[in-house]
């Protein structure tokens, strides 16, 4: 799971697009009514900004039920902020991440997050 | 096989170009647009009135804006007329449009200035505006985005 968080910030991190893709269920839905889709244009807009992003994240929480599903619960926050358009917040939000795999690799199928006091949804 | 110097220059400079123009064909990410299109009376009552704030917004980005807050401060002809932050949950698509309006509600002091008082009667049909705000979007670690414009709205009569 932690490998997975990794794997995750890496490919934000080197703006790669389609490994993240491939880290998101096709079936990813989430309580704002966001699907894979939505979540892509999420990224698309973090990739568009010009200037690097460096990802710090921590893992607060892994749970795994049985073999097929986890829950990560991590703190992030984005560092090497501009002043352009669509620049990104230095504050940390907190994520719940939820993971499902078939054998294989885990993929995102759901995510709350919210500003780290502040409820997740 | 060693390439005349004429020649190596030449791809070294080619190879330059190339990567120039791929640097700059990236795609320009660019503040959505808000315009005030309409202020109208909904109201008058004994202890104050309600406006309501027309806006127009256009995304020339290619991906689509879900807004969840909107800040904004309307200036018409150069007086503060109306500000404040209000909770929204509209998405203005890729490269699209959108409306969007804001009630506002006047006190009865607020209501007897000049301001307000040129929506009673009448008196005239346009009037200039200035708007600044910032649309928060509900993308993680996006800022809020700064919107400004001006320009001239009509003035529209309690109906």
């Amino acid at each position: 799971m932690r490998q997975w968080v990794q794997d995750a910030e890496a490919a934000v991190e080197g703006k790669e697009r389609r490994v993240l893709g491939n880290m998101i269920a096709d079936s990813y839905a989430d309580v704002r009514g966001n699907d894979k889709a939505d979540i892509e244009q999420m990224l698309r807009v973090w990739f568009l900004r010009s200037g690097n992003i460096v990802l710090v994240s921590r893992i607060d929480e892994v749970t795994v039920m049985g073999d097929s599903a986890a829950t990560v619960v991590l703190t992030a926050g984005m560092a090497g902020m501009g002043e352009g358009v669509f620049d990104l917040d230095a504050d940390a939000l907190r994520f719940r991440l939820e993971l499902e795999t078939s054998g294989d690799d885990w993929l995102l199928i759901g995510a709350r997050w919210g500003k780290l006091k502040g409820e997740l949804r | 096989m060693k390439l005349p110097k004429f020649e190596s220059r030449y791809i070294i400079l080619c190879a330059a170009a190339l990567l120039a123009s791929c640097a700059t064909s990236r795609i320009a990410v660019q503040p959505p647009e808000v315009v005030l299109t309409g202020v109208q009376v909904r109201d008058i009552g004994i202890s104050g009135q309600t406006f309501l704030l027309g806006f127009a917004v256009s995304n020339p980005n290619p991906f689509p804006l879900p807004v969840k807050n909107i800040r904004y401060t309307v200036m018409l002809d150069g007086q503060k007329f109306a500000g404040g932050e209000t909770q929204s949950d509209f998405v203005v698509s890729a490269r699209g449009d959108g409306e969007f309006s804001i009630g506002v509600e006047m006190d009865l002091l607020q209501s007897v200035s000049q301001l307000s008082t040129l929506f009673r009667g009448g008196l005239r049909d346009t009037i200039e505006y200035d708007l600044d705000g910032t649309l928060a979007v509900d993308i993680p670690f996006a800022r809020p985005v700064p919107f400004s414009s001006s320009g001239v709205i009509k003035v529209r009569p309690q109906p």
